[in-house]
């Protein structure tokens, strides 16, 4: 063998990851609450229709991260320096407009937050601001929106019904068709299945491995193995740094770092 | 330990005792105003006042002053009241300025009643020169609702869970449209207490309106543009500037029992809506 | 993008900069300022107030001698040929029947605070805290009438021949109390049941029996919210006018006997506004009082709030 077989594996990996294009390109990137510095000097890079994962221990830093994306970290007051690329705009700036920037990257929460409305209305909500006023084009997203989300089937008869009557995972899955209903470009999950069970979790990463097809997904997650299971690329955060980031075969099985290995066997974290 | 433990239960006693104190004066006070109303409550009590003549004396224009006083009032302080709330709430950056706003809205609820009614009559008759009327009254008890108004809004809106929010602008819903569509109509309950308690409070104060609005004696006025009686006007003047207590004395009574009424059960009902309210919350934050 | 109708898509044109130029936040900006003008409205009519009294009061201090204001100990602005403006006799009924007040409301407020927030049932307390509410929005003319109809002629009852005059500043003051009470007790219960289970939970392992506690450590650590509500109490007594008006009789006196006749400032102001004419020196010298006492209530508010940031504080750290 001239060729070692993993060496191999990983060299087409690697070029896979320079073929790909970025939707978000993360350059030197700090962030601060008051006096804290919480992230430091980030760079990453998130490829299209490709699902990349944000782990680490809790407090480093990965929520922070995720919600810097779509510039949720407003609502912290957090103050924000370096670059974020998306769509060739630095997204970080007072010249953004993050109401657009929000809907084309959408984000799913932690805990299910539907609103206190109808099934319907919760769907509904995000094209109707936009400008979408026919009934017949809102009720036609609302149904692609929620048979994306892989709901459809279990709400169809009972649209007019209060979100708040399903269950967690049911709850979790609007709230994805609710994100997919203003057609995002990237998909921002902050720990999505950390309040559910574990069969409504395997239906959310089967539900994401349909969804890279047709955009880019960002998870943060606590869960090693929920990490790899669904992803395609890891970023491993420690004390608001970037450990290490790469295709996330390689992180599990062959990580570079000590830092990176101590965590994922679960020496610490 | 014995003794450790009778004496904490004599303390408690005690304790017992006193919390009934306010509890018996309130018992006291509509007690006797309701023992000494009945008697005097007739139907001619809904009519005009009739000068020189006890006998069939009506309070009918004080009732509709209130109200009309009332209804003014918050159709002044509410709009007004709730947008200040909301910009304090979801706008105010932590500052020196939003400091001063705080601080003009609790001096405002702070300032003497009598306060209000002297700086009415200074700014709304005389310099503004409006005439003495409901609609300066209600000008001039909106400085006292105002507050009231703010800060049960501000608990309301700041009762509304922050995922509400973050779920409305990660669509891309602007930050007004997000208050507009989620955070308004979950705190409406809160407001609404905010605006019953103004309305009790503008119903019930005397001083205020003492030099702005209030006469002693008038026919029915349906003009909101002149002066006219108003009931807690009308008890004081019935008592204190009465010539013949034992004659303005039972319709004082019932003056009083009208007024309690009012503004009593306006106050049941604020406190109704806010503790439902308050449990409705409490549900959907342990869900 | 799969089968999903492109909604929005239009807008992607419009890039991601230069939100400045979009109609939209041209809406939403218009919208921040309409809500900061509400906000701004209290600011205005604070400043409004506190003008106008000071540039009705000058006029005063420019023809009488601000000496002879606050010391002389006769108040007879309408005298024809002597008049005189001292404000030491409603200045000294203003304190005198606040201090009795707060000296029943306080214990009596307090020890209901602690009742409820620690010692009382879940029944109880559903009774008990609604029924001060209730106390709390009499309306201040039902509460002057009572005094000057009911409690009036029960103290002169009790008291008999050592009654000076039927309306007085202990019938005043008794009124006022109760009227304090529903401050004084919403208050001091907030930062009772403020105070964290844990320290309670710690006491009560140590052996201490609840009273023990109650008295040791609950009240000790609630003390800055008590103080408060003190002070809160203190300025809603010193600031009511109708039922002092109606309950002490009115007589500018320099009185120490709590069974005479007072004049508290607020019942100077609502009494002798209505019959002054505008622009003399008495009209003035009214606006004098009103500035006195708008600067001792917004002391005593300063006060007040500076302790309950400090609690504040002590809550946030918890």
């Amino acid at each position: 063998m001239l060729v070692d077989d993993d060496w191999l594996k990983e060299f087409l990996i690697q070029e896979d990851f320079k073929a790909l294009p970025s939707v978000i390109s993360v350059r030197n990137l700090n962030l601060w609450f008051g006096s804290t510095h919480v992230l430091k000097s980030i760079n990453l890079e998130i490829k299209r229709n490709r699902i990349t994962a944000i782990i680490g221990p809790s407090g480093c830093g990965k929520t922070t991260l995720i919600r810097t994306f779509n510039r949720m970290c407003d609502l912290d007051n957090a103050r924000v320096e370096g670059e974020i690329l998306f769509d060739g705009y630095n997204i970080i700036g007072d010249d953004v407009d993050v109401v657009e920037l929000r809907r084309r990257i959408g984000m799913v929460f932690q805990k299910p937050n539907p609103f206190p409305k109808s099934i319907f209305e919760n769907v509904a909500y995000g094209p109707l601001i936009h400008g979408v006023r026919s009934k017949s084009k809102l009720y036609r997203i609302v149904q692609e929106s929620l048979e994306r989300a892989a709901l459809w089937d279990e709400v169809k008869d009972r649209l007019k019904d209060n979100a708040l009557s399903l269950s967690g995972g049911q709850q979790q899955r609007l709230c994805i068709a609710r994100a997919l209903a203003v057609n995002p470009e990237v998909l921002l999950m902050d720990e999505p299945c950390s309040a559910l069970d574990p069969v409504s979790t395997a239906k959310i990463e089967d539900l994401m491995l349909d969804l890279k097809e047709s955009l880019t997904i960002v998870i943060v997650t606590h869960n090693m193995q929920q990490a790899a299971r669904v992803s395609d690329y890891t970023a491993f955060l420690y004390m608001g740094e970037l450990v290490e980031f790469g295709p996330t075969s390689i992180i599990f099985e062959r990580p570079r770092e000590e830092k990176t290995k101590a965590y994922i066997t679960g020496r610490f974290g | 330990m014995i003794s450790k433990y009778s004496k904490q239960k004599l303390y408690f006693w005690v304790m017992r005792v006193v919390a009934a104190i306010p509890l018996i004066f309130l018992g006291w006070i509509v007690g006797t105003i309701i023992f000494y109303a009945i008697p005097a409550l007739k139907p001619s009590l809904l009519g005009a006042p009739t000068p020189g003549s006890y006998d069939s004396y009506g309070i009918g224009p004080a009732i509709l002053g209130s109200i009309y006083v009332m209804v003014f009032t918050i159709i002044f302080s509410l709009p007004i009241g709730v947008l200040a709330a909301i910009y304090l709430v979801e706008y105010a950056k932590d500052n020196l300025f939003t400091k001063i706003i705080r601080m003009a809205i609790n001096t405002l609820a702070s300032l003497p009643s009598i306060i209000y009614g002297v700086f009415g009559f200074v700014f709304f008759l005389i310099i503004l020169r409006f005439p003495k009327s409901a609609v300066v009254a209600a000008l001039t008890l909106s400085l006292l609702t105002l507050p009231v108004i703010i800060s049960a809004s501000q608990e309301a809106l700041l009762s509304v869970p922050k995922s509400y929010r973050e779920a409305a602008l990660a669509v891309g819903a602007t930050k007004w449209q997000t208050i507009r569509d989620h955070v308004l109509p979950n705190a409406i309950s809160g407001i609404m207490t905010g605006g019953i308690l103004g309305l009790s409070r503008a119903g019930g104060e005397t001083a205020p309106i003492l030099f702005v609005y209030a006469v002693g004696l008038s026919g029915f006025v349906f003009s909101p543009l002149a002066p006219s009686m108003a009931l807690p006007f009308t008890i004081y003047n019935l008592t204190l500037q009465s010539t013949g207590l034992e004659y303005t004395l039972p319709i004082a009574f019932a003056a009083c029992l009208i007024l309690l009424a009012l503004i009593t059960s306006l106050n049941i009902l604020a406190i109704y809506i806010r503790n439902k309210a308050r449990r409705r919350l409490e549900a959907v934050r342990s869900s | 993008m799969g089968n999903v109708s492109q909604t929005g898509n239009n807008r992607r044109v419009s890039g991601l900069l230069n939100p400045s130029r979009s109609r939209r936040s041209w809406v939403e900006f218009l919208i921040e300022k309409a809500l900061l003008a509400a906000g701004l409205f209290a600011v205005i009519f604070v400043v409004l107030i506190f003008a106008y009294i000071i540039y009705e009061a000058v006029p005063f201090f420019l023809q009488v001698n601000p000496l002879e204001f606050f010391l002389n100990i006769v108040w007879r602005p309408d005298s024809p040929t002597n008049p005189q403006y001292g404000l030491l006799p409603s200045l000294w009924g203003s304190f005198f029947i606040t201090v009795m007040a707060l000296a029943i409301a306080v214990p009596v407020g307090v020890v209901t605070a602690m009742y409820i927030s620690q010692v009382a049932r879940k029944l109880e307390r559903s009774i008990l805290k609604p029924l001060i509410e209730i106390l709390a929005g009499i309306p201040s003319v039902v509460y002057g009438f009572f005094a000057l109809v009911v409690l009036a002629s029960v103290l002169s009852t009790l008291f008999g021949e050592a009654v000076v005059t039927r309306l007085n500043a202990l019938n005043g003051a008794i009124i006022l109390a109760v009227m304090a009470l529903p401050t004084i007790i919403s208050i001091s219960e907030d930062s009772l049941t403020a105070v964290p289970k844990e320290y309670k939970e710690a006491a009560l392992a140590l052996g201490s029996s609840e009273w023990e506690t109650l008295r040791n450590i609950t009240l000790p650590a609630a003390k800055p919210g008590v103080l408060t509500a003190i002070l809160l109490g203190f300025g809603r007594a010193i600031g009511e006018t109708m039922a002092v008006l109606m309950a002490t009789g009115n007589s500018p006196l320099l009185a120490f006997n709590p069974l005479q006749s007072i004049l508290a400032m607020t019942a100077l102001i609502a009494r002798d506004f209505g019959e002054v004419a505008i622009g003399s020196t008495w009209y003035h010298s009214i606006f004098a009082v009103a500035l006195v006492l708008l600067i001792i209530t917004l002391l005593v508010n300063w006060v007040a709030t500076s302790v309950v940031s400090k609690k504040i504080g002590w809550r946030i750290r918890r």
